[in-house]
């Protein structure tokens, strides 16, 4: 069926950005690697939605593709939390503790 | 104001959560609004925002950092902890506003072009919803004191405790809130105007010109001035030029061709 290998790889990377917001979770502050984590959680949820929607879009509708997408999408909101903030807000913090 | 909140145990910071209530807000009423007008689906406009999402997060970051580099590119340091610095940059937070508008416009773009949408009817059928997004974000910098205001003690003045960004204990003029009611102000009118339907009128155009001149004017009101500035204006100013200038050609063209496009 079109697009159904799409699905699968949208559920996969959707499952891999929330096992890492979730490692990250346990190991901040006691692991320097847990600050990566959470970025390459972000891209492989955005990879998630894009697979999600470019299934769709080829005609595969079933549960996959839906998982996978609200996978990503929950993925994208965890990890991007974790990361966002306003301009000057962390930045000028974290500028005052290099310089 | 508050800079966090505990959610389950975690500490998250209010502005990731004002945003990401603004981004769904503009989900729903957008979906409703492709309702309304039944050209594009409610379906196509859900993943278009999604594109478009993607976009604004990565050119809001974007932005971010090319307007850092006179800041945060320390001449005393090496190339290499230099570039350790930026990535922590990168991770710890910043997002700037028109950075973010210009990568949903990109993402918008990608998704129309690639899946053969029509992007003029999409982005006229959202754009009413884009201050929606924007005033959620502007109270989100409130909470976190960050993007504030000139030095002010008259009426509605505000005096920030535990801020991050914000000087404490100093009363400040909330231009947060003021660019949050007028972005709250304008969905409103683009709203009226969305469900009127006026033929040849560009809503995009409208949008663009009102909300750069609001943004330029408020400028001269903001506190935060480590931020770019280039002849005696700061970068969102010149930025707010070229939108201006831009929502104007779109009002133009749509008004003489009834097209935005240039396509034939």
């Amino acid at each position: 069926m079109p697009g159904k290998n799409l699905a699968i790889g949208s559920l996969v990377c959707g499952i891999l950005s929330l096992v890492l917001i979730f490692v990250s979770s346990i190991l901040i502050f006691s692991n320097s690697i847990a600050f990566v984590l959470p970025i390459i959680g972000l891209i492989l949820a955005i990879v998630s939605i894009v697979l999600a929607v470019n299934s769709k879009k080829q005609g595969f509708d079933g549960g996959i593709q839906k998982a996978g997408l609200v996978l990503g999408i929950i993925g994208t909101v965890l990890c991007g939390i974790t990361f966002m903030a306003c301009v000057f807000c962390i930045g000028a913090a974290t500028a005052s503790e290099l310089s | 104001m508050l800079p966090f909140i505990e959610i389950f145990g975690k500490t998250v910071p209010m502005y990731a959560v004002m945003a990401f209530l603004g981004a769904a807000a503009m989900c729903a009423v957008s979906a409703a609004f492709a309702r309304v007008r039944k050209n594009v689906s409610a379906e196509d406009i859900f993943y278009m925002l999604l594109y478009a999402g993607i976009g604004c997060l990565i050119g809001a970051k974007l932005l971010y950092l090319i307007i850092s580099v006179d800041v945060y590119w320390l001449t005393d340091k090496s190339f290499t902890e230099n570039l350790k610095y930026w990535v922590q940059l990168l991770m710890s937070g910043g997002l700037v506003f028109y950075g973010g508008l210009i990568g949903a416009f990109l993402g918008a773009l990608r998704y129309c072009k690639h899946f053969k949408i029509p992007f003029e009817d999409s982005v006229e059928t959202v754009i009413p919803t884009v201050p929606l997004f924007h005033a959620f974000g502007r109270i989100g910098c409130f909470c976190a004191g960050c993007c504030y205001g000139m030095e002010y003690d008259g009426i509605f003045s505000v005096t920030f405790k535990k801020s991050l960004g914000a000087p404490n204990g100093i009363p400040l003029l909330p231009v947060q809130l003021i660019e949050a009611s007028g972005n709250f102000l304008l969905f409103v009118l683009l709203t009226l105007l969305f469900v009127r339907n006026i033929p040849r009128l560009s809503l995009s155009g409208f949008y663009l010109a009102c909300y750069a001149a609001m943004r330029f004017t408020l400028e001269f009101f903001r506190g935060d001035i480590i931020r770019g500035k280039a002849m005696g204006i700061s970068t969102s100013q010149w930025i707010s030029v070229f939108v201006f200038a831009a929502g104007i050609i779109l009002i133009v063209r749509k008004a003489k061709t009834g097209k935005i496009s240039i396509q034939k």
